[in-house]
């Protein structure tokens, strides 16, 4: 196997006064040993809440309901499990994490180095080593050893986010979730960052769970991709596959909004009416099928299966585009 | 919260915005502000009728001295013989004025100067916000005592000092609201829209300020109550004016811890901390209505 | 790291205060109808010799000089420790007056916010982890009850209850008032500090008790936002222990609200002081201020607004700065 990861059958509830909603309806996903796997979908589509998940900071009145997140490692472990000493050693050693709220996740109250320094003394590293790691991380994510004195606060957003990113790297974790880690940013400083990531990721041969709502970003960083819709993944498989032959009807809504500019005169543009369905209540059918534009009587009735539509590349729809 | 569930749904939410007549059915529905909003209307009717309910006038000195409750007497008499049920039915509409007229004007001036502060900043914000922070860090207290001691001591001296310290907290509140207000896509779509400043601040911005004056008012009503009872309790003010402040006052002056008189001690505290209790009630309902009412935005 | 920018212009606020307090009170006796040596000879103080009125007229500086000669007069006097004659104590200065009964005051105020903000902070705590739960908001809705009571009338309750009224077999547990007994001398022995002692627990108790709760429900709400703050998150995402979490991220980040809080109650709590020192006639500067008002010492009642005012100031600046030194954030504002 060449797998890092494997998810099955995951369910994420939130428990709400109105009833739990269930954010990841039975959810499976392999993720393989040093690719970047994008998380494409709208808000609320549950891809944030699965990379909690992941990393277990899934708080009241969250919880992970049912299912297992199997890490293979020297052994095999079910991350769900995890409690106490093994989980702590577990986060940023084995799986960690850079933030979308890059302004916010730093303590204010501390100089970065400190924010290094605690977390590798939790992690055993050698003291004698910490200094060099810190200026060691820093530089891979292009900033000089000055930053190490100051608070974040005299950061801008974008140092802020190289920060985030060299002490998510600084226990050097088997995988990186980076949750829409440039969406706070403006757009220069976005592209720097995405560039940051690609080259770090070459050169370490990282494992990365790129989150985002933005598919254009998701192309640029990708090698797989992940369309998620009400809690599931509706459609994964290679970049190229799924931006060139989308195969589910929401997946070629998602890119049709992002083509306008090359976007002939008179060409559909497909735009999505409707909500996404409530999670609260159970689903019947396909949850798409409101939304749907190809959607047919039968879509209603019954739930569609993954289906394997090409090498790699599976798609969760009873009348896949294209068929 | 880092990508919680419920920030993300949130965000999907539309709906209008909020209307001040919606603002006070909602209140009414609200079992904390309803509880708040019932004991001021009660003591508001105690205020209003109580001189007519009183069983004797505030200048009977008919009764025995000290006595404790009777029939006749059904809250007791003080040291020299007054009704104190009478004495605390006159007083408590005096002391409502008091706190409300403080309450009105501070509210009036504070949210002119904060409004004006926020909106329009610039020099007009920073002069204004400098003697704001003067006044602020100008200890209240020494300050409201001193006045006292060198004005004539009337209530509308009284009323007129505790607003001139009460308005800069005010405006510092109303100013920071109208900040947060201004980044608001609706208040910059009026500015794109070309509608004047005032107009802006008077149909949009003032309609948002209302819960946080609404609160700010009955918060103030309560310490202005409580000030006026400190400043007559240390001798300062109208000691011939009958009200809550003065009744403790005497009560203090002529021993009646001594005589074991807390009937004539009981009341006047127990009402400043109802009413203590129904602001705190009524703030935290309107702040639950108000801030659903925010989400939605 | 505090900046000379922000010194600076803390540092100015300070000094205009302190400079607006001052011509509040040079201006005051001025300004107002009446003369108020003639005021004060009128009421009180028909044993002062007759031709006093002059002397009196000097002690406000009242003198037909032009307002600004006053003033420098006024100001050079202040520069001296120079406050005048004392009506009501005379011939004590107003300054002996001050330094005498300061102490007393001082006393209770350092005890009563130690005491009430370390319990503030300790119930807050404990309150804010039990969050939600029936117990909490019952707590929660009694410390908000005491927050209400007017410091005073709860001070004369405990004074009618506890003192009065708490006599078992002839034994009464808490002195009525005063600040010792009459049978000891004052001084360093220990029948006094036991007596001075015994006679500070009520109105230790009673500013304690309607001060803390305001802290305890700061410190909780504080508490229960920190939470959700996205540091924290990041923190537990790193695997540091709960304890590294609560003291590094937790506490930290929670000091600067809560002794803002203590900071803003501080003034309130002075005010309570004075309050409860007239009730138990405990003889600290609320009480001589209390007589200086009822007598219309008018000179007393001047300089201790200026001490209190003073005091109120430095401590203001002081936090000012500490808050810097404990977030570095404070000085962008």
């Amino acid at each position: 196997m060449n797998d890092l990861l494997s998810i099955r059958g995951l369910e994420t509830v939130f428990d709400t006064k109105r009833g739990t909603v269930k954010a990841l309806r039975s959810l499976d996903l392999d993720i393989h040993k040093g690719e970047t796997l994008a998380l494409v979908g709208e808000s609320g589509s549950g891809k944030s809440t699965l990379g909690l998940s992941i990393m277990r900071l899934i708080e009241s009145p969250g919880r992970i309901a049912e299912g297992s997140i199997i890490l293979h490692a020297t052994e095999d472990v079910d991350v769900t499990s995890l409690k106490g000493g093994k989980l702590r050693r577990f986060r940023w050693k084995k799986v960690a994490m850079v933030f979308q709220s890059a302004m916010n996740v730093l303590n204010p109250v501390m100089r970065i180095e400190d924010q290094f320094i605690d977390a590798l003394e939790a992690h055993d590293i050698d003291k004698s080593e910490i200094s060099g790691r810190i200026d060691h991380y820093l530089k891979l994510a292009g900033l000089g050893p000055k930053v190490r004195r100051l608070y974040p606060h005299e950061l801008s957003g974008g140092m802020r986010q190289r920060v985030n990113i060299a002490l998510a790297l600084s226990c050097e974790p088997d995988l990186l979730i980076a949750d829409e880690p440039t969406t706070a940013l403006d757009v220069v400083v976005q592209k720097e960052i995405l560039k940051s990531l690609n080259t770090l990721k070459k050169q370490l041969g990282l494992t990365i769970i790129f989150i985002t709502h933005d598919i254009s970003v998701a192309a640029s960083v990708a090698d797989r991709m992940a369309i998620f819709y009400a809690g599931r993944i509706v459609e994964i498989g290679p970049k190229e596959e799924v931006i060139n032959r989308p195969r589910h009807p929401y997946s070629k809504a998602l890119l049709s909004s992002i083509i306008t500019l090359n976007t002939k005169r008179g060409q559909d543009l497909i735009s999505l009416k409707g909500n996404p369905p409530d999670l609260i209540t159970p689903i019947e059918g396909c949850s798409f099928h409101n939304r749907c534009p190809s959607a047919r009587p039968e879509c209603l009735k019954y739930k569609p299966v993954e289906s394997l539509v090409s090498s790699d590349h599976y798609v969760e729809c009873l009348y896949p585009i294209g068929e | 919260m880092i990508g919680n569930y419920q920030n993300e749904t949130e965000i999907k939410k539309k709906g209008g915005l909020v209307g001040s007549e919606n603002l006070l059915v909602s209140l009414f529905r609200n079992k904390k502000s309803r509880a708040g909003l019932i004991v001021f209307v009660i003591f508001a009717f105690i205020g209003i009728v109580g001189p007519f309910l009183a069983p004797y006038s505030a200048s009977y000195t008919g009764g025995a001295n000290f006595q404790p409750p009777t029939n006749a007497h059904l809250l007791g008499t003080d040291y020299i013989g007054h009704d104190v049920l009478s004495w605390f039915l006159v007083g408590t509409g005096v002391s409502l004025y008091v706190g409300l007229t403080v309450a009105l004007i501070s509210v009036a001036i504070g949210s002119i100067v904060g409004l004006a502060s926020g909106y329009y900043g610039g020099i007009v914000d920073s002069a204004l916000m400098r003697v704001v922070d003067i006044l602020l860090i100008l200890p209240g207290f020494p300050l409201l005592v001193i006045l006292s001691a060198y004005l004539p001591p009337t209530n509308t001296t009284t009323i007129l000092i505790l607003a001139i310290l009460s308005w800069p907290f005010m405006s510092r509140v109303i100013r920071s609201q109208v900040l947060t207000l201004k980044e608001r896509p609706f208040i910059k779509a009026a500015v794109l829209s070309g509608m004047s400043g005032s107009k802006i601040i008077f149909k949009e911005i003032f309609k948002h300020v209302m819960p946080l004056i609404a609160i700010n008012t009955v918060y103030l009503m309560v310490a202005a109550i409580v000030a006026q009872a400190g400043l007559a309790f240390f001798g300062l003010g109208d000691l011939n004016s009958v009200n809550w402040g003065t009744s403790l006052y005497w009560a203090q002056t002529e021993d009646a811890v001594i005589y074991n008189a807390w009937w004539w001690i009981v009341p006047p505290g127990i009402s400043i901390a109802v009413l203590g209790i129904a602001a705190n009630l009524f703030g935290s309902g309107l702040t639950e209505v108000s801030g659903e009412k925010a989400g939605e935005i | 790291m505090i900046t000379k920018r922000y010194l600076i212009t803390r540092s100015i606020y300070a000094i205009a205060t302190t400079f607006v307090a001052i011509v509040i009170n040079f201006l005051l006796p001025r300004l107002t109808p009446g003369n108020p040596a003639v005021t004060a000879l009128a009421t009180t103080y028909h044993y002062l010799p007759p031709g006093k009125l002059k002397l009196l007229e000097s002690q406000f500086g009242l003198t037909n000089a032009p307002l600004y000669v006053q003033f420098e007069t006024y100001f050079w006097n202040l520069l001296h420790g120079n406050l005048g004659f004392s009506f009501h104590y005379y011939p004590e200065t107003v300054t002996q007056v001050i330094a005498q009964h300061l102490p007393w005051t001082l006393f209770l105020l350092g005890t009563a916010t130690l005491i009430s903000s370390f319990l503030g902070v300790v119930i807050g705590r404990i309150t804010g982890w039990m969050s939600g739960t029936k117990g909490e908001t019952t707590l929660s809705s009694i410390f908000i009850a005491l927050t209400s009571l007017p410091y005073f009338w709860f001070a004369i309750i405990l004074q009618l209850v506890l003192a009065v009224d708490l006599v078992i077999n002839g034994f009464r547990f808490f002195p009525i008032n005063g600040s010792y007994s009459v049978f000891v001398t004052p001084g360093v022995n220990l029948p006094f500090i036991i007596s001075a002692l015994r006679h500070s627990l009520l109105p230790l108790i009673s500013i304690v008790v309607t001060a803390f709760p305001g802290f305890a429900l700061t410190m909780r709400n504080t508490m229960v936002n920190l939470n959700k703050e996205d540091y924290i998150t990041m923190a537990k995402a790193k695997g540091l222990r709960e304890s590294h979490i609560v003291k590094k991220y937790a506490a930290r980040n929670a000091v600067l609200p809560v002794s803002t809080h203590i900071v803003l109650a501080f003034g309130y709590i002075v005010a309570g002081a004075f309050f409860v020192e007239i009730v138990f006639g405990y003889q600290g500067i609320g009480y001589v201020l209390y007589e200086a008002v009822t007598s219309q010492d008018f000179p007393l009642t001047d300089g201790i607004f200026l001490v209190i005012t003073l005091t109120v100031i430095i401590a203001n600046f002081a936090a000012d700065l500490l808050y810097a030194y404990l977030d570095p954030r404070v000085q962008l504002r």
